[in-house]
Parts: C-alpha cells; structure tokens; sequence
C-alpha cells in the first residue's frame, strides 16, 4: 500500500499477466490431456464397435454361407434319394426286390461326387469370403479414417471452441479482479479526494480530507489538498472577517445618515408644521382680536339690555345669549392665548403630578363610563414648562382618548424619560387617526366628533411648541390612536 | 479359356466315352437323340448308366440317314424285326427318343412299338408351357423346370442391373441367339441367366440346368418296366428341379458382386483364372 502508482500498476500487471499465462498453460496441457485420452477412448470404443458389428455381420455372413452349403448339400443328396429311379437297382437273380447294396453304392458314388463339388464350392466360397471380408476390412477401415478425420476435425474444433470460451471467461475475471483492485487502490481513494474536492469547492472548509489509502502519490495528492483547504480556510476567515468589519462600517453610517435623514425629516416638518401653525396662529389671532372686541361690544349691550328689562321672557333670552356670547369669548381667548401667549414663568414640573391630577379631574367621567387607566412607566421626569398649560395639553389628550373609546374600555398613559426629555405618551383602542389626515390634526377646528370644536389639538400643539417641546401622533399597538408629547427636561438629571 | 470351351462344345458330339458308342458296339437297344444339344448328350448319357444299373442290354445311339428312312424308315424296319417275337408273345425290348424332334418323328409316325419319349420342358403352376409328346405304347419322361422357381432364383440375385434372360421356353422352336444376348448383356453390364449348359464358360454369369441325367435314367427305368412286360405310363413321368450354375469369371467380367450367400446356394462354381500376383484373393 505503501508503494507508488506506477510501481503498483506494473506490479498488479504484471501478476495478472503471470497468472493468466500460468492458467492458460496449465488449462490447455490438461483439457489436451483430458480430450486426447477422450479422444482415443472414443476412436477406441468406436473402432471396438465396428469391429464387432463386423464380427457379428461376418459371423452371420458364415453362419448363412454355412447354413447354405450344409442345405445345398442336403437338398441335393435328398434330391439324389428322391429322385434316383431305385427300379433301376433290382437284383439280377430277382429282379422283384430291391438291391440295397447297390443303391448304397451309388449313394456312397453320389456322397464322393457330391463331396468333391463340395469341397470345390468350399474353397470358392472360402476364397471370396477372404475377399469379401478383406473388402469389408478395407471399407471399414478407410470409413474408421474418415469418421476419425471427422472426428478429430470436430474436437479440433471443440476444443478451440472452448478454448476461446474458457480464456474469455478468464480474462473476464482477470479483468473483473483487476477492476476490483484498482477500485480498492484507485478509484474510491480518487473518489473520496473528489468528494472532499467538491465540499471544498462548495465552500465546506470545515470537514478535513479524510485519509485517501491507496498509493503513495494518492497519499501525497491528499496531504495537499489538505493543505490548500487550510490555506483556503485561513484566508476565508480573513476575508469574512474584513467583509464584517466593513459591513458593520457600512450598517453604522448607514444608520447614521438615516438617523440624521429621519431628523432632518422630522425638523423639516416641524418646521413646516410650525410655518403652517404659525400663519394660523396670526391669522387667528387677528380674527380673534377682532371678535373679541366685537363680544366686548355684545356683552356691553347684553348688560345693558338685562339692566333695561324687566320681562321675563326677554331676559331669559338675553341670558341665552349672554351664555353663548361668553362662551365665543373662551374660544376668542383660547385662539388669543394661542396667537399670542403672554409671559409666563416657567418652572419645573413633574408629569406625573400632571398627569395625576388630569386623571383626578377626570375620574367622575371615567368612573361613569367604566374606563380603565393603564398607567406605564416608573419614570418621574420633571419638565420646565408652565403647569397650568401642560395640564391643558395632557387634559386635552386624555379627554380625546375618553371620546375615543367605548364604555369598558382602557386607555394607556405612559411616562418616560427620552433623552432630555420627558415623555407623556397617550394611546387608546379606538378608531384611530388615518395617516391622511395626521398632518391637519393639529390644524384649527379639524375635528372628527361632531361636538368638537377643533381647538384642542391646536391650543395643545402651541403650548408644547412654545415649551420647545413637540407632539405627535401615531397609531397605538392597542389599534387606536397614540399622542407622544415630548417637553425639555428641567434638567438633565430628571 | 473361352475359345477352348467353344472348342470343346464343338467336338462334343464326337466325342466316343461321352454320348457315342465306341465303334462295333452290338446293341440290343437304340435311342433316338436329337443333335446339338449338350442336355440332350447327358440325357443320354444318363440313359445309358441307368441301363448300366440296371444290368439291362447296351443302348446305343441311333441315327437314321435320310436315304433309308430317316425316323420312319428306322420305325417300318423294327417294326419288322420284332414282329415275329410279337406273334411269338415274345419280349419287345423298348427303343428311346431323346429331344423334341426325335420324338416328335415317333409321335408322328403313329407306331405301336414300346418306347421312352424324353423331352424337357418349362411349367408354369405345374402345366407344360409346351404339349409333351405321345405314344401310342409308350412312356413319356420329361425334366419339370419350374418357373416359380426360376424366378425365385432370379429374385435372389444381388441387387443391381436386372438380369438378361435368355430362357429356351419353347424347345420346339428355334433357339435364342446366345451371342447377340451376351453381347447385349456385356454392353448393357447385366448378368446373363441361360437355361443352356452348353453356355456356362462362355460368358453366362447364370446358368440353370435341367437333370437331364435323371431324365436319361428316369428313362432307362420307365424302358426296364416296358422290357419286363409292364404297361406304359398313362401320366408322363416328370423329373423336377435344376441346378444353379454360376460362373465367377463371367460375374467378376461385368463387374457383379454375387452375395455369398447366393453363391452357397449354387451346386457348381466356376472360378475365375487365378491372378499371378495373387491379388484376386
């Protein structure tokens, strides 16, 4: 195993070489042995055959020629018996009886003549049954050649015939044990390198090559491609680790300039937002101005007309109309209030203060309705903000999520500090607001209740942008709507 | 071997020890033989050992010339002879008559004088193909060659070319030509089957023989009843069988392999002449 491919080629070719030379050898000297010996046993049993067939026919030949001289030679002395005028042979002296001694005598006369002719015949039949069986002997003979010529043309060609049979199959096994060796030696090494060839092409640099076995170059071939999956492996983890480092490079400006993008976004609303609450803000401030000193005209009447009166009937009107003159006084006020805010200090104040004492107010309108208040958050941030507005804001907010949800329901307050600033964060389950209409929300008198005034958002987003704060609005994860409003922290511990 | 066979045939008739009477015989009886037939010679010759057997008087061949006679005047002239041993109640020794034509000349002649008529003849389903002859006071004999069994002799010949027959069925006619019937066989390599004796050695592979020796005994039976006083036969008296002659050199001239067997079956062989080299073992 430890021996080179070449070497161990030659070697294996070698041996095969030898041994089928040896089998060959070995094959053809024993099945010549084994069909010479069939062979003579076969012209032998054959010629055996023939020569008793020949026998039995020449014996019958001699027992019919025998048969024939022997009644040939009967038929003719009883022809001689039968046929011989015995009046002829009458004594002399009587010639009324019969001269048995001299038909003897010319019966012993018959037997020699007959017997001479016999004897003749004999030789004659025993010269042609010479010839005939010499014939016989030669025909046999040359048929035995001729069946034996045949016969040895025919093993001849058996014999090559499975001659080439048998060295088939042998070299068919040779070739099936050669292949079998070079499977062992050769391929599935071979093929045990190309399946750790192919995972290391496919990125697999994990799994080591296994041992490959076989010849030494095989060995050898291995070691290397061991050694290239290091080096690959080395320089893969180097190249993925740079990969990383630029990737999380990239990601981190990435989610900079997004940040900064989103920011910019945002301040560009804003200050769209505030462009647009601004010119409001003017617009309806002139338009309260204006109304103001209108109401103040109407009020003075209503006094002076409630002072003038005594009916009844005309001061309960004139108490009507005082009613809604001053109301349109307080929306006068709050779109003044809006325009044009006065001084006012600012101090710290803490939100969920706030926001306790929003809910306190709220709690008889809660407790009627069965809404449940889900505070989150263990935050207490305090805020620099006028507490009289911010409670206007979060009054306002809560009072949206109240209308917003049905009896039973909950609405959510979270509070939470963000950075430098304190969160108060609304959210209920109800309709919600769409996205198209969350840039007017905070638009004057934009409202989806039919007994709104669409005051509220806007007072709220002035205050809050006054404070340096912002708010806006979303959609809540209990599918309703949630209003994020964000004021400065007092400072930057709370 | 042929030409002295031939030679032989021709001189048969001359020939003294075989069918002639050695000169100044005395001869109490006379045979009438018909000429140039071998079967008739040993007939003949047959007719003269039975007598021999017998212990009977010689018998010697009668020919009559034309100028006295012929057959007729041979007849007027015994009939003259034995007339007075006739009136006398003496013993009238028998004459012969071998062959158709001899016998044909007695029937002709209408004698009355005891005689033997000898003929041979060819049956079918025992019935001569040919009439016999008659006598008035006289016995017929004839040699019963039987064509069921020429057939079935024919039948046991080795396959191959069909035999060429050459069968003298009708003896009062005129005979075959045996040279034009071996030159056919020869030329078409058939075996030629003859029923003539004369033929075998010149060529026939086959030759069936009538027992003209018998016939001749026979004869010199049926004339020693007719000397001893006894009637003549009313029924011709026949003389069955033949013998199978077969001629090897003739065979092996065409190139004919006979069966052993058949050749066991022959009563006479004729070998072929001996190869110097031996090689025709």
């Amino acid at each position: 195993m430890t021996r080179s491919l070449v070497t161990l080629t030659l070697l294996l070719v070698l041996g095969v070489v030898v041994l089928l030379g040896v089998l060959v050898v070995t094959w053809i000297a024993a099945e010549d042995a084994r069909a010479s010996r069939a062979d003579a046993q076969t012209q032998q049993d054959e010629a055996e055959s023939q020569v008793r067939e020949l026998s039995q026919e020449l014996i019958a030949l001699s027992q019919e020629i025998a048969v024939g001289l022997s009644d040939g030679h009967t038929r003719r002395l009883r022809a001689w018996l039968e046929q011989e005028p015995l009046g002829l042979y009458r004594r002399a002296d009587d010639p009324e009886r019969i001269d048995v001694q001299a038909i003897m005598d010319a019966f012993v006369a018959e037997v020699r003549t007959r017997g001479r002719e016999e004897s003749e015949r004999i030789t004659v039949l025993r010269e042609r049954m010479e010839r005939h069986i010499q014939a016989r002997i030669d025909a046999a003979t040359a048929t035995r050649r001729a069946e034996a010529a045949a016969q040895a043309e025919q093993a001849a060609a058996d014999r090559a015939r499975a001659l080439t049979i048998r060295l088939g199959l042998l070299l068919l096994g040779m070739a099936v044990i050669l292949a079998a060796v070079l499977l062992v030696l050769v391929v599935r090494p071979v093929r045990r390198l190309r399946g750790a060839v192919n995972r290391i092409a496919e990125g697999d640099l994990a799994t080591p090559v296994p041992p490959a076995g076989g010849a030494e170059e095989l060995r050898a071939l291995t070691h290397d491609v061991e050694r290239m999956r290091d080096q690959i492996r080395g320089a893969t983890e180097g190249l993925e680790a740079e990969v990383a480092r630029k990737t999380a490079d990239l990601e981190s400006t990435l989610a900079e300039r997004t940040k900064a993008l989103e920011e910019l976004e945002a301040t560009k609303d804003r200050l769209v937002q505030a462009a647009k609450m601004a010119g409001l803000g003017t617009l309806a401030g002139g338009v309260a101005h204006e109304f103001n000193n209108l109401l103040g005209g109407i009020l003075g009447c209503i006094e002076g007309a409630r002072a003038d009166s005594s009916d009844s009937s005309v001061l309960e009107d004139l108490d009507v109309a005082h009613k809604t003159a001053k109301r349109a006084a307080v929306l006068v006020q709050a779109l003044l209030d809006v325009a044009r805010p006065g001084q006012r200090a600012l101090a710290p104040v803490a939100l969920t203060d706030v926001v306790e004492d929003v809910l306190r107010a709220a709690r008889p309108t809660l407790a009627q309705r069965g809404i449940e208040v889900v505070r989150e958050g263990d935050a207490a941030p305090v805020v620099l903000g006028d507490e009289g507005q911010i409670h206007q804001v979060v009054l306002n907010l809560v009072t949206n999520a109240m209308h917003a949800v049905d009896d039973g329901e909950a609405i959510v307050i979270a509070i939470r500090r963000d950075g430098a600033h304190g969160i108060v964060e609304v959210r209920d389950g109800g309709a919600g607001v769409a996205p198209q209409d969350r840039d007017r929300v905070f638009e004057p008198f934009f409202t989806g209740r039919e007994d709104g005034t669409g005051l509220g958002l806007f007072v709220s987003y002035g205050i809050v942008e006054r404070h340096g704060g912002s708010i806006r609005v979303g959609e809540a994860p209990e599918g309703g709507a949630r209003f994020t409003v964000a004021i400065p922290l007092a400072s930057a511990g709370d | 071997m042929r030409r002295l066979v031939i030679l032989a045939l021709l001189l048969l008739p001359v020939l003294p020890a075989f069918a002639e009477d050695e000169p100044g015989t005395t001869c109490d009886l006379q045979a009438l033989l018909d000429r140039d037939d071998a079967g008739l010679l040993v007939a003949y010759d047959g007719l003269r050992k039975g007598l021999e057997i017998a212990r009977l008087p010689r018998v010697c061949r009668h020919d009559p010339a034309p100028e006295t006679g012929g057959i007729v005047g041979f007849l007027e002239r015994r009939a003259m002879t034995v007339a007075p041993l006739r009136e006398n109640g003496g013993r009238i020794d028998p004459f012969f008559a071998i062959g158709d034509a001899s016998c044909a000349a007695v029937q002709k002649a209408g004698t009355n004088l005891p005689c033997v008529l000898a003929v041979t003849r060819y049956t079918a389903k025992r019935e001569p193909l040919v009439p016999l002859p008659r006598a008035v006071n006289g016995t017929v004999v004839y040699t019963d060659v039987a064509l069921e069994q020429v057939d079935a002799v024919v039948a046991s010949m080795p396959a191959g070319p069909a035999p060429l027959m050459l069968l003298h069925r009708d003896p009062t006619g005129p005979a075959p030509s045996f040279e034009e019937a071996l030159k056919r066989a020869r030329k078409e390599k058939r075996p030629l089957v003859s029923d003539n004796r004369a033929h075998f050695g010149l060529g026939a592979v086959v030759v069936l023989v009538a027992r003209h020796d018998l016939l001749g005994k026979a004869a010199a039976d049926e004339g020693r009843r007719l000397r001893h006083g006894e009637q003549p036969r009313k029924e011709p008296r026949a003389v069955p069988g033949f013998e199978i002659w077969v001629d090897l050199a003739a065979a092996d001239a065409i190139g004919l392999e006979l069966s052993l067997s058949f050749l066991a079956r022959a009563d006479r062989l004729r070998r072929p002449k001996p190869s110097a080299s031996g090689a025709g073992r």
